[in-house]
């Protein structure tokens, strides 16, 4: 999908992570098996070096969870994962442990995302310290050099601080800089700047832009914020249910959107540019628990294109424009 | 600004991390004190410290000797009296601080140690492991200490060192559970993630990221243990089951039950320095859970937001 | 005129350290039949505005000065007794992530209907008929409204939460983060639901946001708050197309927009104040990127320019 194949960092195929809900005790005596959450549904995907894509999506859609077994902090039900040409799904544990120096994740909340009771310091270390034998005073400069370059300046003010003693952003710093310090080939940022305050937030995107661009570093950027997906990815995904149902160049997929979730999305951010209104789009709510387990496209429900093929087959995600795919019915022919 | 040119970042690093240790230790004795009663119990428990340290220096007569009157009222001369043979109270209460306080120092620190590996173990690793140390948790739990020291000593007699080993080892369960839960809870915590996601350990995590963390509730029940070992031990004594050749003030309060109308002193003091010491360990440890709030965020600037909301 | 804040001054007890200066004299106006938009950053004291107005400060809070005065009257003067009839009856709040302050153990409609009866008296079977209608104007379909709160998504919990403040059809709604953590499919039909009511009851609303963007649209007003103080309080268009504060100004500078392409964001250098602080001079100054010398040493009053906008800056000093 993104150029030469020898440019592929990561590579998810087929991708799917079913997760068994507990179901009724009386359903269980009755040999009623629990339905299963799918929380991931099928998804295929790559993201080339020191390329960020944007994956957006609403809380449910399964974003957070294709983050996590992104980075196998979840293993898969189905489906592989590709780190260059090796499948880390199956990988034993000890060869896992030491190929996780080759991607990392960024979690959401800064405070919870630090042990409180380790110094800045001790936490940008640890990653040398359980891959590297490095003697002290070389582990020492990388960390202050990791310091530097996330904009905790100048270092020796923050090496011994709590996470208490630190601000939200720079707690956030204090996470990029332990998820960079070994130089990763990608990461994974599950919605990094929705705690903070705007202004600080945008400070954080930009760093995150330039040491992607001083590191060489892949990025699967996941957010519910499109303003944002837009400002720091190359590309984006739109998530729905499980499922990627577009994909496409920043540029394209915000101009013009193909898939109707993707453009529901785009008409539901306010606009500050009080002359001209934008169209909002009518949806309807939540999906009922009968809905999901309809056959036929997951979007049926609240899609305003919907027609007689949608109830009966899913579609798959089509090139429909160069580099921009999207799986809808409306852009391709139904399966016959 | 107070660094001379040429000061290694590695020297000014080092200022910067004695400044945040003193910071850090001035904010933890700040929270402390915001008990308001933690400090009255770390006096408390500093002068019966003093006292089982030093018993010699501050008793004005040795505990055993008989040769004052008997049944004497507290005075100038026996700020506590003295007892039915002779022997004056003031210093047999000095002295029987050491016995409560090392029963109860020991008895804790004994379950402590015992209790938190288990619950760490139970909790980390879950599955059968912690169905077989539940369970192991369980039927300890079961086993009456009281009843259990009874026994005991009426096979063994009265042996100091025994006693604190049962009491050590029928109370540690509570830590156990208190330990699992509090990893329990920890496991799914984003950092312990994020230190698995470096690639490191099992081993690692535990030790590094889990146990201090989730320690913290441990120590503060163990703090509450101390007062329970203490009354345990005072207990016996005045069943009279205790080590008749140490001093102890649960054996005092037993002589005085006798003479509470005549001679209240007798049991009175006893009773009141048991009192204070658990008291003064219970108020502590009010003062060391406030401590652990210290990794709340609360430093400048981010206060503010943190109490607006 | 609906609500007036005068001087209002709030601060933050906290054991064994100095107390935090939450509000420093905030003066504000609110009119009536206004969607009056209140913006900051964590710490700002919007938050803190609203509680105060409501008088549902945490224990540590205390007023130091100050008066809001609501149909002639000072709330801050007032009895408890007065105030509770005052509070939710003409004066309701949508809280921050409300959708957590339904008791889980009761279903939702008969939260509302509780609500009613306490301050209208009205019998159980009228009541549960008003909160019946009440959350179906949210959007909440008829065969859900006997539900529990964990039977609810996020998005209908936070509108039950805002029906529950339109209830007794109150002259103020304060509508405290609405949309935080919601989506923003969801987000939109919640803000063109207050839109709506606001249009309907001619009522005054005061939105309370992080979220430039959304205020911008929204409302008719905005106020900009930092650091405890008001910094600018004018017409919508023109906060947006003209701020006259340099923190307005990087407020929405920093805000990825995606109608606007993908210029670098502007951030702001440092953290706000320690408001446990006395400080000379102006709160921002630290970080604004126009602060001359003076700016350090005098503290800027709320100047007023053309067309009633105010805004606390030194540049703006002494304009005609």
């Amino acid at each position: 999908m993104n150029g030469k194949p020898e440019n592929q960092i990561i590579r998810v195929v087929g991708v799917r992570k079913h997760f068994a809900t507990s179901g009724s005790l009386l359903g269980s005596i009755f040999g009623r098996r629990s339905k299963p959450i799918k929380a991931v549904d099928g998804v295929d995907l790559e993201i080339g070096r020191a390329e960020v894509v944007s994956l957006v999506g609403e809380s449910g859609s399964g974003k957070t969870t294709l983050g996590e077994i992104a980075t196998m902090l979840l293993p898969p039900s189905q489906g592989k994962i590709f780190l260059r040409d090796v499948d880390i799904t199956r990988l034993k544990s000890r060869k896992l442990r030491r190929v996780r120096r080759h991607f990392q994740i960024i979690f959401q909340d800064p405070f919870e995302s630090l042990n409180p009771r380790m110094t800045v310091y001790r936490t940008v270390a640890e990653p040398v310290w359980v891959n590297e034998k490095l003697p002290r005073s070389e582990v020492y400069s990388r960390v202050i050099t990791m310091l530097n370059d996330v904009g905790l300046t100048p270092p020796e003010i923050y090496l011994y601080r709590l996470p208490a003693e630190l601000s939200g952003g720079q707690r956030q710093r204090v996470a990029i800089a332990r998820a960079l310090i070994l130089k990763p080939d990608f990461v994974v940022a599950d919605e990094p700047v929705s705690m903070l305050d705007v202004s600080v937030a945008a400070g954080i995107l930009n760093l995150m832009l330039d040491l992607r661009a001083k590191l060489g570093t892949a990025f699967l950027f996941i957010t519910h914020d499109l303003n944002v997906a837009g400002y720091v990815g190359d590309r984006i995904a739109t998530m729905y249910r499980g499922l990627i149902v577009e994909i496409g160049y920043s540029v394209d997929v915000i101009s013009t959107p193909l898939h109707p979730y993707t453009q529901l999305l785009i008409s539901a951010i306010p606009v500050v540019n009080t002359t001209a209104k934008r169209a909002r789009l009518e949806a309807t709510i939540q999906v009922t628990e009968k809905e999901q387990e309809a056959t036929g496209c997951k979007y049926q429900f609240r899609c305003p294109w919907v027609m007689d093929v949608c109830k009966k087959s899913e579609p798959v995600l089509t090139e429909v424009r160069t580099g921009h795919f999207a799986s809808c019915f409306k852009y391709t022919p139904p399966p016959n | 600004m107070r660094f001379q040119v040429g000061e290694s970042l590695q020297e000014r690093a080092g200022y910067y991390r004695t400044r945040e240790l003193l910071r850090r230790a001035k904010s933890s004795w700040k929270h402390f004190r915001s008990v308001r009663t933690a400090e009255v119990g770390l006096v408390i428990v500093l002068c019966f410290a003093v006292m089982a340290i030093i018993p010699q220096l501050l008793a004005p007569y040795p505990p055993k000797s008989i040769a004052f009157g008997v049944l004497l009222a507290p005075s100038w001369v026996h700020p506590f009296g003295t007892d039915t043979i002779g022997r004056d109270m003031f210093s047999r209460i000095i002295w029987g601080s050491q016995v409560s306080m090392t029963f109860g120092l020991l008895a804790a620190g004994l379950s402590m140690l015992i209790g938190t590996p288990l619950g760490l173990i139970a909790g980390y690793y879950g599955g059968w492991l912690d169905h077989v140390l539940s369970r192991f948790f369980e039927i300890i739990l079961m086993i009456p200490a009281f009843f259990l020291l009874v026994m005991v000593v009426a096979i063994f007699g009265n042996n100091l060192d025994f006693e604190i080993l049962i009491v050590g080892v029928t109370i540690w369960p509570a830590n156990a559970r208190i330990m699992r839960a509090s990893v329990l809870s920890l496991k799914e915590r984003k950092f312990v993630r994020a230190a698995v996601a470096t690639g490191a350990r099992k081993s690692r995590v535990v030790l590094r990221h889990i146990l201090p963390n989730a320690i913290q509730p441990v120590i503060t029940n163990t703090n509450l243990q101390i007062g329970q070992a203490i009354l345990f031990e005072a207990g016996m004594a005045f069943l009279g089951l205790s080590d008749p050749n140490v001093i102890s003030w649960g054996q005092m309060v037993n002589l005085g039950v006798y003479h509470l109308i005549d001679a209240w002193w007798l049991a009175f003091f006893p009773g009141l320095a048991l009192t204070l010491l658990i008291l003064g360990f219970n108020l502590t440890g009010d003062g060391v859970a406030a401590m652990f709030g210290l990794e709340r965020p609360t430093a400048a600037g981010i206060t503010s937001q943190e109490v607006e909301k | 005129m609906t609500l007036e804040v005068r001087d209002l001054s709030l601060e933050y007890a906290r054991p064994g350290l100095d107390p935090v200066r939450a509000l420093n004299r905030v003066r504000l106006t609110v009119a009536g039949d206004e969607i009056l938009g209140l913006v900051g950053e964590s710490g700002c004291g919007k938050s803190s505005l609203a509680y105060s107005i409501l008088r549902v400060l945490p224990l540590n809070g205390r007023i130091t000065e100050g008066q809001i005065i609501f149909e002639n009257r000072d709330l801050l003067s007032l009895s408890d007794h007065r105030m509770r009839n005052i509070r939710w009856a003409r004066i309701a709040m949508v809280f921050q992530s409300s959708m957590n302050s339904f008791s889980p153990v009761h279903r939702i409609v008969d939260q509302l209907a509780a609500v009613h009866s306490v301050h209208l008296g009205s019998d159980k079977r009228e009541a549960r008929r008003v909160a019946e209608r009440a959350l179906v104007r949210v959007g909440i379909p008829p065969d859900r409204v006997r539900c529990y709160p964990h039977e609810f998504s996020g998005g209908m919990r936070q509108r039950a939460a805002i029906a529950l403040a339109m209830l007794l059809d109150p002259q103020v709604l304060i509508a405290d983060e609405p949309t935080t953590a919601l989506d923003v499919v969801v987000q939109d039909q919640i803000l063109k639901m207050i839109e709506s009511w606001q249009r309907e009851n001619r009522s005054t609303v005061i939105f309370v946001s992080h979220d430039v963007t959304v205020v911008a649209e929204m409302c008719h007003r905005i106020a900009v708050m930092y650091a405890g103080e008001l910094v600018e309080l004018a017409d919508t268009d023109l906060v947006v197309t003209h701020p006259m504060h340099p923190y307005t100004d990087a407020l929405l500078k920093c805000l990825p927009r995606v109608r606007r392409g993908a210029e670098r964001l502007v951030t702001l250098p440092g953290i706000p104040p320690d408001l446990s602080q006395r400080y000379d001079g102006c709160l921002f100054q630290p970080r604004c990127p126009l602060a001359f010398g003076e700016c350090a040493t005098t503290k800027p009053d709320l100047y007023e320019l053309p067309r009633g906008q105010l805004t606390r800056c030194l540049l703006r000093r002494a304009q005609p």
